[in-house]
């Protein structure tokens, strides 16, 4: 059982590091167009780089619905507590 | 190379960490320029940035222009559009898998599928060369992994599957005969790493990324590979330790019948392979030297007499066997050859050893060996370590002309004097021009040879042909021979007439023949040429390059004077009045016709017919 304090500190780990912003915060209310760098292109890097590592897998119309980074958190939690 | 990374680690980095390390190149640490444009019908973003990593990493600072999505058709038509007005010496064609399996479900005559996608291939290429584009890195496709007809997929005429593999096929074959196209093997790094891991259909579909991004840096690298080939970089030797690289076990303590090769044991095998992949690399011409802290005596037993050794002496062109350090024997491996470091690849098993010559010869490449030696062929091929562009009938031959070069230079030592000592070899050169034969060994001498090259302008194969069959050009291969063996083609030269003169526009020479006055030979056959166009003068040009100063010098040597300076080239001239052939030249020179595949008349370097042409001494 991980808490979301875990999942979004290691989240936020990886968003750093894919976004090259080292100081970036995560908050539910984030979206790309807020973040520099943050295009298409790094957004399938963070999808993939959170499946590898918190070994699961989302599926395209998960991916599709995600309005926030809040969103894509509640269902990363929700894989990882089913 | 820029320092700290070595080319053969690229392929090892993540997306991350090339992308990384690719931003902290400064431009001043690289010593070529690539004007690049990308044009892809997938999303090409993360790749352009990993090949422009990949590229800086080995010292090339490239100029993208990067088309836009899925426009290569429109890009290649609009000739005053943004793709030619970047003016790209080379253009990367990412075709993929993806797209054409769309297509074909659209096509409504699927039996055309296969010639409609080659034929609009080939006007992309066509256009591209005809706008000035002298490299196209064209990527293979990805063979589809959809089997509708089960296992009989690879059987039916009618699968995409067979489709695609007739196109790749197609298209290495035109790339071939092109000579300004090189193939992208796709499909191999797929296959490499896994198609199920490489394609992954919500990437396709969300973003339009015809691999895994993961995958990205050793695609970029192979890319980069290529690209630094043409531009002459490329290993030509791979030095080898023994113990427990070539063979299990240490020749010094468990001796002749202990070491582990061949059947007897699984890690016998291991190394079995290891060399059967070895002789695959000297057979396509690279050559192995051995490096190695052993008894040479207890070595070369080894080498001439264990029934499961794979290589032997003489596929080794140099044997290093003793127990001083080995960056002192690979210095002298390497004077021996006259090859750059750049151009070879140290392989040993002791981190000891391989941290202690990389630190003193950081421009050899020497690969982190893996732990087991059941991966070093793996390892090989992930690194990709050796890109060519073409092969000849010489590659096979490499190895012996490196060995009698050996022989040559043991005879000079013990000669009194140069001059008898190369009287005595006997030497002969066969003169003939750019044909079905030689045109390919031109070819590998005009991609590969970066110190005696005068102006260092990479002609494609297809330009040589082109050049070989004008009428304004005179063309030549030269072939030396001698009683120690065959040199093989050593020299390419391309001339071209204008007014009185006969214009040197390409004068390039192995360096395994210096010394033997190949040169001075070269000049009578083209005093000859100019002679029977009625030419009353040579102009030389030098360009000078960061690796062609051995030959600032040879047209002042040669008895031209210097003319004038211009767009950084120096030119030459000899009168021709005014020119005789010594008699020193030690070697017969003989003139052949053109023979071989090759459209049009036959041509031929005539024999010139001029009255003071004067037969060699001896």
């Amino acid at each position: 059982m991980e808490s979301r304090e875990q999942i979004v500190s290691q989240a936020q780990v990886i968003f750093r590091e894919v976004l090259d912003n080292p100081s970036l915060v995560l908050t539910d209310e984030l979206t790309a167009p807020k973040v520099e760098g943050w295009d298409s292109l790094n957004h399938v890097t963070l999808v993939m780089t959170l499946e590898e590592h918190f070994k699961v897998k989302f599926t395209t119309r998960e991916v599709m619905g995600w309005r926030n980074v809040g969103e894509m958190l509640n269902c990363l939690e929700g894989k990882l507590n089913k | 190379m820029t320092g700290e990374i070595q080319a053969w680690q690229i392929a090892d980095l993540s997306l991350a960490e090339l992308l990384k390390k690719g931003k902290a190149v400064e431009r001043d640490r690289c010593n070529a320029e690539l004007r690049l444009g990308i044009l892809g019908d997938c999303a090409t973003q993360h790749y352009t940035q990993c090949l422009a990593a990949a590229l800086k990493l080995r010292g090339i600072w490239p100029d993208i222009h990067e088309a836009e999505f899925d426009s290569i058709q429109q890009e290649t038509l609009d000739r005053d559009g943004p793709l030619f007005r970047h003016a790209p010496k080379a253009v990367v064609l990412f075709n993929c898998v993806q797209k054409l399996e769309e297509r074909h479900a659209l096509s409504k005559e699927p039996d055309g599928f296969v010639q409609h996608v080659l034929d609009e291939m080939q006007d992309v290429w066509d256009r591209l060369l005809a706008g000035g584009v002298e490299t196209i890195l064209q990527h293979n496709f990805c063979l589809p992994m959809f089997r509708p007809f089960g296992n009989f997929t690879v059987a039916s005429r009618h699968s995409l599957l067979d489709m695609v593999a007739h196109i790749n096929g197609a298209l290495a074959e035109r790339a071939l005969a092109n000579g300004a196209v090189r193939i992208v093997d796709t499909e191999g790094q797929a296959a490499f790493f896994g198609k199920k891991q490489w394609l992954d259909e919500r990437l396709w579909c969300q973003a339009k990324q015809a691999l895994s991004p993961r995958f990205l840096p050793p695609l970029a690298k192979s890319v980069s590979d290529i690209i630094a080939e043409r531009t002459g970089r490329s290993v030509k030797c791979v030095i080898l330790d023994l113990d427990n690289t070539l063979w299990g076990g240490v020749l010094g303590d468990v001796g002749y019948d202990g070491i582990e090769i061949g059947e007897v044991t699984n890690i016998g095998m291991v190394f079995q392979r290891f060399q059967n992949a070895l002789l695959q690399l000297k057979r396509r011409g690279v050559i192995l030297a051995i490096c190695s802290k052993n008894d040479e005596a207890n070595v070369r037993r080894v080498l001439a007499e264990h029934p499961d050794m794979v290589l032997r002496e003489s596929d080794f062109v140099k044997v290093s066997a003793n127990f001083s350090d080995k960056v002192g024997n690979i210095r002298e491996i390497r004077a021996a050859l006259n090859i750059s470091l750049e151009s070879m690849v140290f392989i040993d098993d002791s981190a000891f050893e391989r941290d202690f010559v990389r630190t003193a010869l950081p421009e050899l490449q020497v690969p982190e060996m893996p732990e087991d030696p059941a991966d070093f062929v793996t390892a090989l091929t992930a690194w990709n370590l050796f890109e060519t562009g073409n092969s000849s009938a010489e590659d096979a031959s490499r190895t012996a002309f490196y060995q009698a070069n050996a022989r040559r230079q043991a005879l000079e030592e013990k000669a009194a004097d140069l001059p008898a000592y190369l009287r005595a070899l006997e030497m002969e050169a066969d003169i003939r021009p750019f044909d079905g034969f030689t045109t390919p060994r031109a070819s590998q001498l005009f991609q590969r040879s970066n110190q005696f090259n005068l102006t260092t302008i990479r002609y494609s194969e297809a330009e040589l042909t082109a050049i070989a069959a004008d009428p304004d050009c005179d063309t030549f291969t030269l072939r030396l021979q001698d009683r120690l063996g065959d040199n093989g083609i050593v020299a390419a030269v391309i001339a071209r007439a204008a007014g009185e003169a006969l214009h040197v526009d390409s004068w390039i020479m192995s360096c395994r023949v210096l010394g033997r006055r190949v040169e001075q030979a070269t000049l009578d056959v083209l005093a000859r040429l100019a002679r029977s166009r009625g030419c009353k003068r040579l102009v030389g040009e030098y360009r000078p390059t960061a690796k062609n100063a051995m030959v600032a010098g040879l047209y002042a040597d040669l008895g031209f004077v210097p003319e004038r300076e211009e767009d950084g080239a120096n030119f030459f001239v000899l009168d021709l009045s005014g020119y005789r052939r010594p008699a020193e030249i030690p070697i017969d020179i003989h003139f052949h016709e053109m023979q071989g595949p090759q459209d049009g008349e036959p041509r031929t370097n005539r024999e010139p017919g001029s009255s003071d042409f004067q037969g060699s001494p001896g």
